[in-house]
C-alpha cells in the first residue's frame, strides 16, 4: 500500500496502519470509549475529539427509563474504582431524542449498549433502536440481573447469555456485540455460547465484582453493598480472558478491562481483541483515548506493522 | 441537549501553597485564560498524582480569584483539609510545580440576580471557601452581602482574612465560642427571616437543612452548594447522584437522581431538600 507520509501523517488518527473491522464494521482505528464511562458522549464535549476515536460505546440504555441505584455509587479502590450506578439512563426514546442526533453526526462509529431486565426488555429496545438512524451496532449488556431468576445475571448462565442473544438477532440486523461478564468460572463457555446464539463479536471484559467496607461507619460503603471494579488494577485478568476467548472463538473481540496506554492497548490486540475500549483511565484523562491512538499509530510505524497484522500475534502460530 | 462547553483540561503552574491551619491547606494556581468563566460555586478536578494511585482526580471549589502576583493574568485558589491519600499526595506539591486540571465545571451559584434581594451567605467549615469567591463577585457588583460563617473551633477558621479585605464583617460562631459566638451558626441567624433576603450556603448536611428550614420559613430564595464522591465530574460517570426532592404525593417509584457534578454543585434548595417532615 502507498499512503504520502505527510498526508497520513496529517490524518494519523484514520491511518490504513489503524484500520480495524469487527462485526461487519470497519473502524477508523481500534480504539473505543467502554460503554458507562462516557457518557452519550456529549458529556465530554471540550474535553476530547470524538472525531478521533474508532468510536464510542455509549452508556447502557433499557426500554424505560432507570433512576439507578441508591448512593453511595462509588469508591476509589487500588489503582481503580468500585462503582455500582445501576445502570442509570433515559431510557430509549429519551435517548434518541436528546443523544443520538449528535452522536451520529460527530462519531465515526456509534455502538449502542442495550440492557434489559428480561428478555423481553432486551428485544423491545434493540426492535425500538433498530428503526433508528446512525447507529452503526448494538453491544448487549448480559450482565444485567435477570428479575425473573432471581436477579442472577443473564451472563453468567450460557442458555441464559444465548437465550438474550437470539432474542435480539430476531428483531434487528444492526452487528450485534456481546459484552461478557468477568464474574463466571469459564468465560469460553459464555463466548461459545453467545457465538452460536448470533452474536457477530463479543467485548470483554465488563466489571469485576468486588466490595468496600468503611471502617468508620463499619458498614459496606456501597449502598448497593457489591460494585463494579474497573481501572488498571484489573488488566492482567482481563487480558488472561481475552486470550482464553480468543482460542475460543472465531468472532472478533473487542478487550477492554484498564486500559490506560497505547501499551495497554497494545497487550489486548497481541493477545487476540482487533479493537480496544477505554474505561475508567478516561476519568482521570479524558484524552487517555486520543493518547492510545496516537500510541498505536506511532508502533505501527516505527515497527513498520499494523493493527491488523497484530491481532493475536502473542499467540504464535496460526490461529 | 444544552452542555457547557467551556471545561477543557489545561496544564497550570502553582503559585503558592501555604498552610492555613493544622489540616487545611490554600492552593493558588495561575488561572489558565481558557477558564476566564469561571464563576463562583464552579469547581475544578485536580489530578493529584501523576502515577495510577491514587487513580481519580479531586473535585475543589474555587476559593476565590485575584491578580496573579506577577501582574499578567489571574490566579485562582483551593483551600482544602487533608483527610486521605489524595489530598496527601496534593499537599505536597510546591509552588513552581506544574498541576493538570479540568474545569471549570458545574453550576454555580446565581449571581447578579435579577431582582434586588439582600444577600445573606451562610458558611460552614470548608463551605466558606466558595461563598468568599461569590462574596468577591458580589462586593465588585457593589453589594456588600451580610456573611455569616461557622467552625468548630477559632483555629479551623478559615477565609476571615479575605472577608476583611472585601469590607465584609462575617457573623462568626464556633461549637466552643473560642472565635465569635459559642454554638452553631444557623443559632445567629433572625427568625423570622426577613422577606427581602436571598440566601446563599455551603457547609455540612444538617446545616444546609437547617438554612433552607429557615429561608422556607420565610419563603426566600435559598441557594446550596453539596458535595459527593466523583468520578468524571462531567456527567457521565452518574457517580455523584443525589436523590431529587419530590413531592410528598408521589410513591417510592419516583424516586430521581441529580448529579452533583453537572446539575449543580448548587442547587436551588427544593431541588434537593425535601419537606415533607
Amino acid at each position: 500500500m502507498t499512503v504520502d507520509v505527510d498526508d497520513e501523517e496529517k490524518t494519523w488518527w484514520r491511518s490504513p496502519l489503524l484500520r480495524t473491522s469487527l462485526a461487519g464494521l470497519t473502524l477508523q482505528n481500534p480504539v473505543l470509549a467502554a460503554s458507562g464511562t462516557f457518557g452519550y458522549g456529549i458529556e465530554y464535549g471540550g474535553l476530547v475529539d470524538v472525531t478521533k476515536l474508532g468510536g464510542i460505546c455509549t452508556k447502557g440504555v433499557s426500554i424505560d427509563p432507570w433512576p439507578g441505584n441508591r448512593p453511595p455509587r462509588l469508591a476509589e479502590t487500588p489503582a481503580g474504582m468500585l462503582n455500582a450506578i445501576g445502570l442509570q439512563n433515559p431510557g430509549a426514546a429519551a435517548f434518541a431524542e436528546d443523544y443520538l442526533s449528535w452522536l451520529a453526526e460527530q462519531t465515526p462509529a456509534v455502538v449502542v449498549n442495550i440492557v434489559g431486565r428480561t428478555i423481553e426488555e432486551y428485544s423491545a429496545v434493540a426492535a425500538f433502536l433498530d428503526r433508528k438512524a446512525g447507529i452503526d451496532a448494538l453491544e448487549i449488556n448480559i450482565s444485567c440481573p435477570n428479575i425473573k431468576k432471581g436477579g442472577l445475571s443473564f451472563g453468567t448462565d450460557p442458555q441464559a447469555a444465548a437465550a438474550v442473544v437470539k432474542a435480539v438477532r430476531r428483531v434487528t440486523s444492526l452487528p450485534l456485540i456481546a459484552k461478557l461478564t468477568p464474574n463466571v468460572t469459564d468465560i469460553t463457555q459464555i463466548a461459545c455460547a453467545v457465538e452460536a446464539a448470533g452474536a457477530d463479536a463479543v467485548s470483554l471484559i465488563n466489571t469485576i465484582t468486588g466490595m468496600i467496607i468503611d471502617v468508620n461507619r463499619r458498614r459496606p460503603l456501597l449502598a448497593n453493598v457489591f460494585g463494579g471494579l474497573s481501572g488498571p488494577a484489573i488488566m492482567p485478568v482481563a487480558l488472561r480472558m481475552v486470550w482464553q476467548v480468543y482460542e475460543a472463538v472465531k468472532i472478533p473481540i473487542i478487550g477492554m478491562g484498564g486500559i490506560t496506554s497505547a501499551h495497554d492497548a497494545l497487550q489486548f490486540i497481541m493477545a487476540g481483541a482487533r479493537a480496544v475500549a477505554v474505561g475508567s483511565a478516561t476519568f482521570r484523562r479524558p484524552d487517555t483515548m486520543v493518547e492510545v491512538v496516537r500510541g498505536l499509530y506511532d508502533y505501527c510505524r516505527e515497527q513498520r506493522t499494523s493493527i491488523a497484522a497484530l491481532v493475536g500475534v502473542a499467540h504464535g502460530g496460526a490461529h | 441537549m444544552c452542555q457547557d462547553d467551556n471545561k477543557r483540561q489545561f496544564i497550570t503552574r502553582i503559585t503558592s501553597h501555604r498552610q492555613l491551619t493544622r489540616d487545611i491547606w490554600e492552593l493558588r494556581c495561575d488561572l489558565p485564560s481558557g477558564m476566564l468563566s469561571a464563576s463562583p460555586g464552579q469547581f475544578v478536578m485536580i489530578e493529584v498524582s501523576p502515577s495510577l494511585q491514587p487513580f481519580l482526580r479531586r473535585p475543589f471549589s474555587i476559593a476565590y480569584r485575584q491578580p496573579a502576583p506577577s501582574g499578567k493574568g489571574e490566579e485562582f485558589a483551593v483551600i482544602y483539609r487533608v483527610v486521605g491519600e489524595g489530598t496527601r499526595r496534593l499537599k505536597s506539591l510546591s509552588p513552581g510545580d506544574e498541576v493538570n486540571i479540568i474545569g471549570p465545571l458545574g453550576r454555580g451559584f446565581t449571581w447578579p440576580r435579577r431582582d434586588d434581594r439582600r444577600p445573606v451567605l451562610i458558611g460552614g467549615g470548608l463551605g466558606v471557601p466558595p461563598l468568599l469567591f461569590l462574596a468577591q463577585r458580589m462586593v465588585a457588583s457593589g453589594v456588600v452581602p451580610q456573611f455569616f460563617a461557622g467552625f468548630t473551633r477559632a483555629d479551623q477558621a478559615v477565609g476571615l482574612d479575605m472577608l476583611s479585605e472585601l469590607g465584609v464583617v462575617p457573623v462568626v460562631a464556633t461549637d466552643d465560642g473560642s472565635l465569635g459566638r459559642r454554638g452553631l451558626v444557623t443559632e445567629l441567624l433572625p427568625d423570622p427571616p426577613p422577606g427581602d433576603l436571598c440566601v446563599y450556603s455551603c457547609g455540612p448536611l444538617p446545616m444546609l437543612q437547617a438554612v433552607a428550614s429557615w429561608c422556607r420559613t420565610g419563603r426566600i430564595p435559598c441557594e446550596v452548594s453539596l458535595e459527593n464522591r466523583m468520578a468524571c465530574g462531567v456527567g457521565a460517570c452518574l457517580g455523584c447522584a443525589w436523590p431529587a426532592a419530590v413531592p410528598e404525593s408521589h410513591d417510592r417509584d419516583s424516586r430521581r437522581y441529580v448529579l452533583i457534578c453537572k446539575d449543580g454543585p448548587v442547587f436551588a434548595a427544593e431541588e434537593v431538600f425535601a419537606f415533607d417532615r
